[in-house]
C-alpha cells in the first residue's frame, strides 16, 4: 500500500464519524432509527479503514512508522527568542497508533450497534448518535496525533463528549453533577499537560513526538523541567484514565447510559491517559517511571478493594476498571510497555463486553441496576450470562484461554524484576479482581432469584444487542493468543535511546521471570475466582465468618474511603468560601476604595465651594453665577434632551471640519 | 471612496440621516450604516497587503500646525494588520449589536444616533496615528457611551454611567499627561515617529529612551499603562466594569465588552509598549502579578456572582488578564496569543451578553438560581449558548482555546514563568463557573414559570442574525486561526518583539 493510500485510509477514519456527527447533529436526529444506522456505517466505514492500516502495520511490523505532514496551521513566531515555533497538524502512524484506531473504532462500532436497540424509546435518541460520533471522531484524533498540541486537542474534545453523554439525562440532578465531575477533574489534571506543553514548546522549540524525543535524547531539556513536564503528562494521564488521587469522577461517570460507560471504559476515555503515556515514555525520566507504577500499583489495589463491597453492577464494573487502569500505569511504569499497552487492548475488549452486558441485564430488568435485587438471571439471559462470564474468566487471568492471562502476567513480570514490592501488590490486586468479579458474576446470574417481581420480568435482550456481545466475547478469547506473537506494539523507532528509555524493557526482558510469575499469577486469578465462588454461592455461611475480623475495612471500602468527603472538604467548600470572601472583598474593599475616592472628591468641592462663599465676594458671586448659567446648560444635557447635546456635537465636529478646509 | 477617513466618518454621515428622518427609521438607518462599515473594512481588508510591515491608507492632512513641532498636530490615519483586525472586529460586533438594538423604544432616535457616533469614535481610535487625533477619538466615543449607559441602562443607570465616566476620564487623564510628557520630549505627535524614535534609542542603547531618563519613562508609562489599564480593565482598576455592563442595554454592553476593552489592550499594544520599551520590560514582573490576579481572582469572584450578566461581566475580566499576562511575557506567542485573546474575546463576550439579554427579554430578571432546565424549553437558544461557554472556557473548536493556548506558552517562556503557571489555575475556575451556570440555567429540572410557550418562545429570527453570526465567526477563528493571527504578527512581529528583546536583552547585560 502506499503512502498516499494509507494517508487516505487515515483521512477517512477521521472524516467519517465527523461527518456523521454533522449530518447526525442537523438532519439525522429527526429521522430516528435511520439516522442511528447511517451513524452505524459511519463508524463502519472507519472500521473498516482501520482494519485495512492496521493490516498493513501488521505487515509492516517493528518498523511501520509512517508520517503525514505537518502541516502549519498556526505560526505565532518565536516562543523565545530566537527559537521559533510552529503549532502544526499532522498524523504519525506506528504500530501503537494501528492499534489503537482499531480498538477504537471496533468497539466504537460495536457500542453503536448495540445503543439502537438499548436507546430506543428514549426523547434525545438522535443526539446520543451525534455525541457518539462526536467521541470516536475526538478519541480518533487524539491517536493519530503526531504532535502534543494536536493531540492535545482531541484529549480536550473527548472531554467535551464525555460531559455531554455522561450528562445525557442531565434533567435529573445526578447525571449532572457526574458530568460536570468529569470534566472538572479531567480538566485539573489538563493543567499538568499545559505545564508539560510550555516547557516541552520552550525548549524544544517544536511538539513534534519525533523531535521531542530527539531532543530529549540530546539534553535539550534541564533536568528538573523534562521531569516536570513528565509529571505534568503523568497528572494529565491520570486525570483521563482515573488514577488515584482523580479516581473520583468514573465511578459516578455511571450515571450515563450504560453504552456511553462501555465506549468510556474500554476506548474513548479512560483509554487516553494510557496511550499518552505509553506514546510519552521516551521522555520520561525514571524518577517519573517510578511515580508512574507506584500511584499505578497503589490504584489498583485501592480501587479493587472498593469494589468488593459495591452493590450496583455498574459501580463494581466502574471500579474494576479503575483497577485495571492502575495495572497498566503499573505496567507502563516499571519498563513493561508492551504488557501495559497490550492490557489495554485486551481489557478494552473485556470491559466493553461486561458493560455491554451489564447493560444487556439492566436493560432486561427494567433498568435495576442493584445487584441485591437480581440473582439466577442465568435461565432468563443465558446468552448474556455466558458472554459475561467470558468476560469475568478474562479478566481475572483464567491461563491460557483468556486474554487477560497474557497482558497481565506480562505486567506482573515485568514488575517483578524491577521491585518486588510492586509485584506482590500487582498479584493481591490480581486476587481481588478474581474474588469481586466472581461476586459479580455470582449475585446476578447464578443462585436463587433474590426479588420476585424483578425476576419474573426479566427477559433476554434483542438480537441487535447479544450479537455485539458475542462478538466481543469471541475476540476476548482469541486476542490473548494472536496478539501476543505479533511485534505491532513496538517502541518508536528512528529515536536514539535516551537515558529515560533505557528503563523500557524488551520483550525478552519482559518475558524473563516468565515461569515462577506465570505461576503465581495462575495461582492469584483462580485462586480469587474459586474464593468468590466459595464465599457468594457455594458456602455463603462462610461469608459471615471472613467478614468479621475485616468490619473496619468494609466500613472502608463500601465508603470508597471517603475520598469524595476529603474533596468536599478540602477542596470544593474552601473554593466556594474562597469565591465569597472575594466577591465581598472585591465590593467592600476595591470598589468602596473608588467610590471613597469619589465621595472625597465631591466633599472637597463642596468644602471649597463653601470657602469661596464665605470668604471671596463679588468676582466669587460673579463666578458662582457663570458657573449657575453653565450648570444650566449642562443640566439641560443631563435632562435626557439628547438632540440637544447631538446638535452640538455635530456642530463642533462640523466646526473642526471646516477648519480643518480652511486651514 | 475607499478611504479611512471615509469609513470612520461614514457613521456620523448615518447620525445625520438619523436626524432628519423621523424616529421609526432610526434603526433601519443605524443598522444600514452599521452594515456599510462592515462592508467598507472588508473591503479594505480585500485590498490591503495584511502581511507586510508599515501602514497602508494613510491620509495626511494639516491640522493645527506649529503646535510643538513644525507640523503640529495632523489629521493622520492609516492601517496595518494589527489596526485592522480591531476594525473589522469593531465593525461586526457593532452590526451585530445595532440588530440587537432593534427593540430600543425609549427615544429611538437619539439611541441610535450616539449609536453611530460611539462607532466613530471606535473606529478612529483603532486607525488614529497621530498622538492627539488619537485622544480626541478616544474621548468622543465616551461620551455616547456615558449616555447610552445614563439613559438607556438599569435601575442603576445613573451610578453605572457616572462611575464609568469618571473612572475612564481618570485614566484618560494620566493618559494626557503622558502624552504632553512624549510630545515635549519628542517634538512629534505622530506615533509612528516616536515609535521609531524609541527604536532609535534602544539601537543606539540609549538607556534613557525616548524621554531621556529612564526614571521619567518609567513614570509616563506607568500613567499611560494606567490610563490604558482602566479600559483593559486590569485588576485593581476593573470595578466600573461590572456596574456598567450590568445597568448598560444589552446591545451596548455587547458593545462595551466586544470593543471597548479592546481599546485599553490595543493602546498597550500600539502606544505604551513600543514608546517605552524598557520600562515595559521592567515593569513586566509588576504586570504578570497583576494579570495573575485578575485571572483568578476574577474567575473566583465570577464563581460567587448570583446574577447571570454580573458573572459574565467577572468572566471578562478574568478572560482580559490573560492579554496583560501575554504582553507582560514579551514573547511573540505571548503578544500574539494576547492579540488573539483580544479577538476571540470580542466575539464570544458579545456573544455570551447577547445570551444574558435573551433570557432577561423574556425573564425580566437575571437570577441564576432562579432559572433551571431552559434547554428543555428553548433547545436552540440552549446550544447557541453552549457554544459560547465552551467556546469561552477555552475548548479547542473555539478561537478562546487558540488564544489561551498560545498565551500561556508564551507567557511561560518569558521571564515570569512561576506566574503562567499559577494563572493556570484559572482555567479549572473559569470552567468550574461556567459549568454551574449551565446546569443551573439550562439543565435540571424546569421551575413551572418557564414551561409558558407563549413567554419563553424559542430565539426569533432577529436572534438568530444576532447569534449564529458571533457563533460561526467564533468557531472560524478556532478553526483557521492563521486568518486573524496573520493580521497581528506583523506589528507584533516586526516591530514590538524585537523592541522588547533588545530592551530586555539590555536589562540583562
Amino acid at each position: 500500500m502506499s503512502d498516499a493510500t494509507l494517508q487516505l485510509l487515515c483521512l477517512t477514519v477521521l472524516a467519517a464519524p465527523l461527518v456523521g456527527f454533522v449530518l447526525q447533529y442537523t438532519v439525522g436526529r429527526r429521522l430516528g432509527a435511520r439516522g442511528a444506522w447511517m451513524t452505524v456505517f459511519a463508524i463502519g466505514v472507519s472500521l473498516a479503514c482501520s482494519l485495512l492500516i492496521g493490516y498493513e502495520a501488521f505487515q509492516g511490523g517493528a518498523e511501520f512508522s509512517k508520517q503525514f505532514g505537518p502541516w502549519t496551521w498556526l505560526e505565532p513566531g518565536d516562543i523565545e527568542p530566537g527559537v521559533a515555533a510552529e503549532w502544526t497538524i499532522g498524523m504519525r502512524l506506528d504500530g501503537l497508533t494501528a492499534v489503537m484506531l482499531v480498538v477504537v473504532t471496533l468497539v466504537s462500532f460495536l457500542v453503536h450497534v448495540f445503543s439502537t436497540a438499548y436507546m430506543k424509546g428514549d426523547a434525545k435518541y438522535g443526539l446520543f448518535f451525534a455525541w457518539l460520533q462526536m467521541f470516536s471522531f475526538s478519541m480518533l484524533v487524539l491517536v493519530l496525533a503526531d504532535n502534543l498540541l494536536h493531540l492535545f486537542m482531541g484529549w480536550e474534545l473527548v472531554g467535551l463528549c464525555s460531559y455531554k453523554l455522561i450528562g445525557f439525562w442531565s434533567e435529573k440532578p445526578a447525571p449532572c453533577a457526574a458530568a460536570r465531575k468529569a470534566f472538572l477533574t479531567t480538566r485539573i489534571g489538563d493543567l499538568g499537560m499545559m505545564v508539560a506543553i510550555c516547557v516541552i514548546g520552550g525548549a524544544v522549540g517544536s511538539f513534534e513526538f519525533e523531535r521531542i524525543f530527539t531532543a530529549v535524547a540530546n539534553g535539550a531539556i534541564d533536568d528538573t523541567w523534562l521531569m516536570i513536564a513528565g509529571l505534568g503528562l503523568f497528572v494529565a494521564a491520570a486525570g483521563k484514565s482515573a488514577q488515584l488521587p482523580l479516581h473520583v469522577w468514573l465511578p459516578d461517570a455511571m450515571e450515563g447510559p450504560t453504552p456511553v460507560s462501555a465506549l468510556i471504559h474500554a476506548a474513548t476515555m479512560v483509554a487516553a491517559g494510557v496511550y499518552l503515556i505509553g506514546r510519552m515514555a521516551p521522555m520520561l525520566t525514571p524518577d517519573v517511571m517510578t511515580v508512574v507504577a507506584t500511584v499505578g500499583a497503589m490504584t489498583a489495589l485501592v480501587a479493587g478493594l472498593i469494589a468488593v463491597a459495591q452493590n450496583d453492577i455498574k459501580r463494581v464494573l466502574a471500579y474494576s476498571t479503575v483497577s485495571q487502569l492502575g495495572y497498566m500505569f503499573l505496567g507502563l511504569g516499571v519498563g513493561a510497555w508492551h504488557a501495559g499497552l497490550f492490557h489495554l487492548t485486551t481489557h478494552a475488549f473485556f470491559k466493553a463486553l461486561m458493560f455491554l452486558g451489564s447493560g444487556s441485564v439492566i436493560h432486561g430488568c427494567h433498568h435495576e441496576q442493584d445487584m441485591r435485587k437480581m440473582g439466577g438471571l442465568r435461565k432468563k439471559m443465558p446468552v448474556t450470562a455466558v458472554t459475561f462470564l467470558v468476560g469475568v474468566l478474562a479478566i481475572a487471568g483464567v491461563p491460557w484461554i483468556t486474554s487477560g492471562f497474557y497482558s497481565k502476567d506480562g505486567i506482573l513480570s515485568g514488575a517483578y524484576g524491577v521491585s518486588p514490592v510492586l509485584f506482590w501488590m500487582g498479584l493481591a490486586g490480581a486476587v481481588l479482581t478474581a474474588f469481586y468479579m466472581m461476586r459479580l458474576y455470582v449475585m446476578t446470574f447464578e443462585g436463587e432469584p433474590r426479588d420476585r417481581h424483578v425476576y419474573d420480568h426479566a427477559h433476554e435482550s434483542p438480537k441487535v444487542m447479544t450479537w455485539p456481545l458475542i462478538l466481543l466475547a469471541v475476540l476476548t478469547v482469541v486476542i490473548g493468543p494472536l496478539a501476543w506473537h505479533n511485534i505491532m506494539l513496538a517502541p518508536p523507532t528512528g529515536v536514539e535511546p535516551a537515558a529515560a528509555w533505557a528503563t523500557i524493557q524488551s520483550l525478552e526482558q519482559e518475558h524473563a521471570h516468565a515461569g515462577t510469575v506465570m505461576w503465581l499469577a495462575i495461582a492469584a486469578g483462580v485462586g480469587g475466582l474459586l474464593l468468590g465462588w466459595l464465599v457468594f454461592h457455594a458456602k455463603r455461611d462462610l461469608l459471615a465468618t471472613l467478614k468479621r475480623p475485616f468490619g473496619a475495612l468494609e466500613e472502608a471500602c463500601a465508603n470508597k474511603f471517603w475520598f469524595d468527603e476529603l474533596y468536599d472538604v478540602v477542596l470544593i467548600k474552601p473554593a466556594f468560601a474562597m469565591a465569597a470572601m472575594y466577591r465581598w472583598f472585591d465590593e467592600h474593599v476595591v470598589d468602596a476604595l473608588v467610590n471613597r475616592a469619589g465621595r472625597s472628591g465631591l466633599q472637597t468641592a463642596d468644602a471649597s465651594a463653601a470657602h469661596d462663599r464665605g470668604v471671596v465676594d463679588g468676582l466669587v458671586r460673579f463666578v458662582g453665577n457663570a458657573c449657575q448659567g453653565l450648570g444650566g446648560v449642562f443640566s439641560a444635557l443631563q435632562s435626557g434632551r439628547v438632540r440637544l447635546y447631538l446638535s452640538l456635537s455635530v456642530g463642533v465636529l462640523a466646526l473642526a471640519l471646516l477648519l480643518e478646509a480652511l486651514l | 471612496m475607499l478611504s479611512l477617513t471615509a469609513l470612520v466618518f461614514l457613521p456620523l454621515v448615518g447620525m445625520l440621516v438619523c436626524w432628519l428622518l423621523p424616529s421609526k427609521h432610526a434603526r433601519v438607518v443605524n443598522i444600514v450604516f452599521s452594515a456599510l462599515v462592515l462592508l467598507l473594512s472588508v473591503a479594505l481588508w480585500a485590498q490591503m497587503d495584511v502581511g507586510a510591515a508599515g501602514y497602508q491608507f494613510e491620509q495626511t492632512a494639516s491640522w493645527l500646525p506649529g503646535i510643538v513641532s513644525e507640523e503640529g498636530i495632523q489629521y493622520h490615519v492609516g492601517l496595518d494588520g494589527l489596526g485592522l483586525s480591531l476594525v473589522l472586529l469593531t465593525a461586526f460586533v457593532t452590526l451585530v449589536s445595532a440588530i440587537a438594538s432593534w427593540k430600543i423604544e425609549k427615544q429611538a432616535k437619539g439611541y441610535h444616533m450616539m449609536f453611530l457616533l460611539l462607532l466613530t469614535g471606535m473606529l478612529g481610535v483603532f486607525v488614529a496615528l497621530d498622538l492627539f487625533l488619537f485622544y480626541v477619538f478616544w474621548e468622543i466615543m465616551l461620551l455616547p457611551m456615558y449616555f447610552l449607559i445614563g439613559i438607556w441602562g438599569g435601575p442603576r443607570r445613573q451610578y453605572a454611567a457616572i462611575k464609568f465616566f469618571l473612572y475612564t476620564l481618570f485614566g484618560s487623564v494620566l493618559l494626557l499627561a503622558g502624552v504632553i510628557l512624549v510630545v515635549l520630549k519628542t517634538g512629534s505627535w505622530s506615533i509612528p515617529e516616536i515609535t521609531a524614535q524609541a527604536q532609535a534609542a534602544l539601537a543606539a542603547g540609549e538607556a534613557g529612551g525616548i524621554l531621556g531618563s529612564t526614571g521619567l519613562c518609567l513614570a509616563a508609562f506607568i500613567g499611560m499603562f494606567i490610563g490604558f489599564a482602566v479600559k483593559v480593565p486590569c485588576f485593581p482598576f476593573h470595578t466600573w466594569l461590572p456596574d456598567a455592563h450590568v445597568e448598560a442595554p444589552t446591545p451596548i454592553s455587547m458593545i462595551l465588552a466586544g470593543v471597548l476593552l479592546k481599546m485599553g489592550g490595543y493602546g498597550l499594544i500600539r502606544i505604551a509598549y513600543p514608546f517605552f520599551p524598557q520600562a515595559a520590560v521592567d515593569s513586566g514582573l509588576v504586570i504578570s502579578i497583576l494579570s495573575t490576579i485578575a485571572i483568578v481572582y476574577g474567575a473566583f469572584v465570577a464563581m460567587a456572582q448570583t446574577d447571570f450578566k454580573r458573572m459574565i461581566a467577572y468572566s471578562s475580566v478574568s478572560h482580559m488578564g490573560f492579554v496583560t499576562l501575554g504582553l507582560a511575557a514579551g514573547t511573540a506567542w505571548g503578544i500574539n496569543g494576547a492579540m488573539y485573546m483580544m479577538l476571540a474575546h470580542g466575539t464570544i463576550s458579545a456573544m455570551l451578553f447577547m445570551i444574558v439579554g435573551v433570557i432577561y427579554d423574556r425573564a425580566h430578571h437575571r437570577e441564576i438560581a432562579k432559572f433551571g432546565g431552559l434547554a428543555w424549553v428553548m433547545p436552540k437558544y440552549f446550544i447557541l449558548a453552549s457554544i459560547a461557554f465552551f467556546a469561552s472556557l477555552g475548548l479547542p473548536g473555539g478561537s478562546g482555546f487558540i488564544a489561551e493556548i498560545t498565551t500561556f506558552v508564551g507567557a511561560f517562556n518569558g521571564p515570569h514563568r512561576i506566574w503562567a503557571i499559577i494563572s493556570l489555575l484559572g482555567v479549572v475556575l473559569t470552567a468550574a463557573y461556567y459549568l454551574r451556570t449551565l446546569a443551573k440555567v439550562f439543565l435540571l429540572d424546569t421551575p413551572e414559570v418557564y414551561k409558558d410557550a407563549a413567554k419563553f418562545p424559542d430565539l426569533s429570527a432577529r436572534e438568530y442574525a444576532i447569534l449564529v453570526p458571533l457563533a460561526l465567526v467564533t468557531i472560524y477563528m478556532g478553526i483557521v486561526p492563521a486568518t486573524a493571527m496573520d493580521m497581528v504578527k506583523g506589528f507584533v512581529e516586526g516591530t514590538l518583539v524585537p523592541m522588547l528583546g533588545q530592551a530586555a536583552g539590555g536589562a540583562g547585560q
